[in-house]
């Protein structure tokens, strides 16, 4: 035991630890941001536009004024947002995508002009949303603390590329979002499980599965912190041209809601 | 006319070896007392030839660490003779007079080699108890860790993939355990390592900057012995004799480490409450197996195996095992006193079992067959030839995946075929100057069965052909020019040149900046050319008061073509197209090396700096313009210091300090979605803080007489516990989220540990 103790005085050493350090960091000029989702839902839908500060700056994101905003699709339709605020750009409230088509946005700020092109996918439904108790294993799981997961299956539709995005919603409030391809998963049925810390009963869990194409897909996967530490980094990949940093995201939606019972 | 009055030439021939275990002293050399300046070295497996006008002739052979033996002998007809040396013991105070000069530096044609000896590192301060060879060598110019606590190196600004790891001569292709932080190497079953950084003589080939020839044990053919160590973490155990004495041996070592029974001890003990460290696997083991036999005086075999595991799971979710097995089956005959010949079979794994779960796993491997034939033709006093060839078939399964225990998708398997033949010539022109040039000719076959697919430059496929069983899908073949040449200035200093070309087939494509079993090895294709690097190096040799100091200083640079980049975002595990995810580009490093080293006495150390750049350039990448590679670091300097205080105590330090590795910080932030983003300009153009760090090391030998030795090892890693960065991520301030903050976590403050070791 006394040998014990011993070689858990040394184990301490071993523990990591994490300081805040100052570093001396390139600056760069600012960088216009757009970031754009239309949905197969009738509604409003958003186009914002900002730009990029240097690292040491606050959190203020200056919020582009004036700038055109275009809304097109591949059957002739056309439309021309509406400034709401400063930076936030509307569609009308009766728009709504359709599956299948293809959605150009065409932003003109201080004479320069940013073009992204992103499709419809057909809609997924969800097969259902169950809540589990304890996973009382994996990474940062403590003993003794019950944590719940939200499981959510769906059926991947055959011979059909789908890219998908995963967002819950506890009482209304966003949470996270996983993307899921179905590489290796084609035409199965996809189980995914989200961990949530603070599931309580009576709690109302909404899942929304949104099908995104692969330009968006590749954004959200290039846009993870991973991409930052690889020997090659390079800034997220936008379907957007002329350096323009952010997406545009046309996509369609399917919700299913449950209520923690127990 | 001189040719009538030519004196007749005979050959005297043996073996050097150790006379307490009868191992070959590799590099031993011959000298003679009458002709001064000529000499012979005892190969890889103890043997050397000499030929010598007919005379009488004081002939002494020496082996740093050991007494040196003469012995005279009447040359009228070629002879045998073989020495065996004994260690010398080195009383405290006493100063050990050797009479014969130990100027192989300065002598030598070979640059940029590095030769340690198990024993020579013995009393190096050592991390988490555990003796480490590969961690060693990042102590010399040239060559350097990967990162933190990492077994894993780069040597001369290659990548960690350019560097052919040789296990008795058996390609080791992942050369650690535990993410990097130990070496498959069990130093208990290690003889020596070579490390020859680009410019190897033209046996070797493969790998663009190094070759590390690791050579085992040959096991004690005069009496059975047993010696280990218990440390905290792991532990290791060796068992070897003879076969038949004095004419066959064996060794088997074993070692297993125990990192996880101490943190689920720990857990058990309510100490750690993370349930991870209950159902967390973490450990390896490893064996080493050798077995030598003389056939008789002309022939002898060796058989020689490793086989390592690594095991890492969390429960029943997660679980990944890896490891590497090599065996070598080695013939030597000798056709005649001057020709030396060895016949190896080579087999190497490597391979990899992921499981998530019962719904998935994944089950890759590479495997080599080869057959390997060398000659050593010792033609005169001033020539030798060294030539053979070598045939390796490369066997490479990327990946079967199991999904929900039945439906298999299998990566498509890639076959190739790897032939060499080489001719080197070892030649002293006269007294002042000497050369080794040679050739080495390689072809590389990339076979079928299989798809096989070409790539728009976008990664989308733009055709796909189908090959049969052995069918070509494509050859290359490559002319590899290699010489090195010594001037000597005088008696104690030389001037070296040398030039060589290196060519690589097999590519390791690897994205993040740790080591991971998990990275994929493709072979050339039709996409895929081979890495090729002609590197030219420079320097200045000097001994130093009668070569108790020795002195070198090399500069080199190196061009190198096809290295592989990767696009944005590249996915490498899981894709069968993983040749569309990368990009080809250049790389050009180059650097000077200085190294000062006090060989003997009971201060024993070296000092080495070296200041280097590599850089590479990409289509596509930070404007086609050369940006550094992360390895790229300016200044790198190790101080070892070892002092034997007295019988019982031997105490080392050792310092490092090297450039933070070239890194990419953010130049920039925006939002999206809520979310703050980093903005980044140019690759590679941020560094990490400097890292150094002091290592200290004492070595109390308890008890040692000729039947048991044991003796304490105690070491403190970073000793005055400098925060050094394992990485840097940036972060909204927690306490203020209009700010963003850089936060730095370091791995090891400090890690002491004590290892007991035994011998008997």
């Amino acid at each position: 035991m006394k040998a014990f103790t011993c070689i858990l005085g040394l184990s301490v050493f071993f523990v990591s630890c994490q300081k805040v350090v100052n570093l001396k960091l390139n600056t760069s000029s600012s960088q216009i941001v757009i970031v754009g989702k239309i949905s197969d839902q009738m509604g409003v839908d958003t186009v914002s536009i900002s730009k990029s500060v240097n690292f040491s700056d606050p959190n203020v994101f200056p919020q582009v004024s004036g700038a055109k905003v275009y809304l097109s699709d591949n059957a002739g339709n056309n439309d021309t947002l509406k400034e709401l605020k400063a930076g936030t750009y509307i569609t009308k409230p009766t728009f709504k995508g359709i599956a299948g088509r293809t959605y150009t946005v065409t932003v003109i700020v201080d004479g320069q002009t940013y073009v992204a092109h992103s499709t419809i996918p057909q809609a997924v439904a969800i097969d259902s949303v169950y809540i589990g108790t304890d996973i009382n294993e994996g990474f940062g799981a403590v003993r003794g603390n019950k944590e719940k997961t939200i499981n959510v299956i769906f059926k991947d539709p055959v011979d059909i590329l789908n890219f998908y995005q995963m967002v819950d919603f506890i009482n209304g409030v966003e949470q996270n979002s996983n993307i899921i391809s179905d590489h290796l998963l084609d035409g199965q049925s996809i189980a995914r499980s989200i961990k949530e810390k603070n599931i309580v009963v009576g709690d109302s869990i909404t899942i929304a599965l949104e099908c995104i194409d692969n330009g968006v897909y590749e954004y959200f996967r290039t846009s993870g912190r991973d991409n930052l530490e690889s020997s090659m980094p390079a800034n997220p990949v936008s379907n957007f041209n002329n350096n323009a940093l952010g997406y545009f995201n046309a996509y369609s939606v399917t919700r299913k809601s449950i209520v923690v019972s127990k | 006319m001189q040719s009538a009055f030519a004196q007749q030439h005979f050959t005297i021939s043996g073996y050097i070896r150790d006379t307490k275990n009868g191992e070959d002293l590799i590099g031993a050399t011959v000298i003679v007392k009458e002709l001064p300046g000529k000499g012979a070295a005892a190969n890889t497996y103890g043997f050397f030839s000499l030929t010598l006008p007919a005379g009488t002739y004081h002939i002494s052979a020496n082996f740093i660490g050991y007494a040196s033996q003469t012995q005279q002998v009447e040359l009228n007809k070629s002879m045998k003779i073989d020495f065996s040396l004994s260690e010398s013991v080195n009383e405290v105070g006493e100063v050990v007079v050797t009479s014969t000069r130990k100027d192989e530096n300065v002598t030598g044609t070979q640059m940029g080699e590095q030769k340690l000896d198990t024993k020579e590192i013995k009393n190096i301060p050592v991390f988490f108890g555990e003796r480490d060879i590969l961690k060693t060598i990042q102590l010399l110019p040239g060559i350097k860790p990967v990162g933190e606590g990492s077994s894993g190196f780069t040597v001369r600004g290659g990548a960690s993939d350019q560097n052919l790891v040789l296990l008795d001569e058996a390609t080791v292709y992942n050369a650690s355990h535990l993410l990097g932080f130990f070496s498959v190497f069990n130093s208990d079953a290690i003889k020596e390592v070579t490390v020859y950084k680009g410019n190897e003589s033209a046996e070797f080939g493969g790998r663009l900057s190094s070759v590390v020839d690791v050579k085992m044990n040959d096991g004690n053919d005069k009496k059975i012995g047993v010696s280990g160590g218990i440390g905290l973490i792991s532990s290791r155990l060796t068992v070897e004799g003879p076969i038949v004495k004095d004419k066959g041996s064996f060794i088997i070592s074993a070692r297993r480490t125990y990192a996880d029974a101490i943190t689920q001890g720990l857990y058990n003990l309510h100490i750690l409450r993370d349930t991870m460290l209950n159902k967390a696997k973490l450990y390896f083991y490893d064996f080493n197996v050798k077995a030598n036999y003389k056939l008789d005086d002309k022939n002898r075999i060796f058989l020689s195996g490793y086989f390592g595991q690594d095991d890492l799971g969390l429960g029943s979710m997660f679980g990944i095992k890896w490891g590497n097995a090599t065996g070598t089956l080695r013939w030597n005959h000798l056709f005649s006193d001057r020709v030396f010949s060895n016949t190896s079979l080579v087999f190497s794994n490597f391979d990899y079992n992921i499981n998530a779960g019962n719904s998935m796993s994944i089950i890759s491997r590479i495997q080599d067959y080869g057959l390997k034939q060398d000659y050593q033709f010792y033609s005169s006093d001033v020539s030798t030839f060294k030539y053979g060839f070598s045939s390796i078939y490369h066997r490479i399964i990327p990946g079967i995946i199991t999904l929900n225990g039945s439906d298999t998708r299998t990566l498509d398997n890639k076959n190739a075929l790897e032939n060499a033949v080489y001719i080197s010539h070892k030649y002293t022109f006269t007294d002042r100057f000497n050369a080794e040039y040679g050739l080495r000719l390689t072809s590389f076959t990339l076979m079928g069965p299989g798809t096989f697919y070409t790539y728009y430059s976008d990664g989308t496929i733009e055709d796909s052909s189908q090959y049969k069983k052995l069918q070509s899908v494509k050859t290359y073949v490559n002319l590899e020019p290699r010489a090195s040449f010594n001037y000597k200035l005088n008696e104690v200093s030389s001037l070296k040149a040398s030039y060589a070309r290196n060519t690589q087939n097999l590519h390791l494509l690897s994205n993040s900046t740790s080591i991971n079993p998990r990275d994929l090895w493709i072979p050339s294709s039709n996409n895929v050319k081979p890495e090729i690097a002609d590197q030219v190096a420079f320097g200045y040799f000097r001994n130093i008061d009668d070569n108790k100091f020795e002195f070198s200083s090399e500069i080199y640079y190196k061009n190198m073509q096809n290295q592989i980049g990767y696009k944005n975002g590249a996915v490498l595990n899981n894709n069968n197209n993983v040749e569309s995810q990368i990009l080809f580009g250049n790389g050009r490093a180059y650097g000077l090396e200085l190294f000062f080293k006090k060989k003997t006495g009971n201060f024993t150390g070296w000092i080495s700096y070296t200041l280097s750049r590599t850089e590479g350039k990409f289509a596509g990448l930070n404007n086609d313009k050369y940006f550094p590679f992360k390895q790229d670091r300016t200044h790198d300097i190790s101080v070892v210091a070892m002092y034997d205080i007295n019988k019982k105590w031997s105490v080392s330090a050792t310092w490092v300090y090297y450039t933070g590795n070239a890194v990419t910080f953010p130049a920039g932030k925006y939002q999206v979605d809520d979310q703050v983003k980093y903005y980044i300009t140019s690759p590679n153009s941020n560094r990490m803080p400097p890292y150094h760090r002091m290592d200290l090391g004492a070595t109390y030998m308890r008890k040692k007489t000729d039947k048991i030795e044991s003796s304490w090892t105690f070491s403190i890693y970073n000793a005055y516990m400098h925060d050094n960065a394992y990485s840097i991520n940036f972060q909204t301030d927690p306490l203020d989220p209009t700010k963003t903050q850089a936060v730095q976590t370091t791995l090891f403050k400090i890690v002491p540990s004590v290892t007991y070791n035994f011998k008997f």
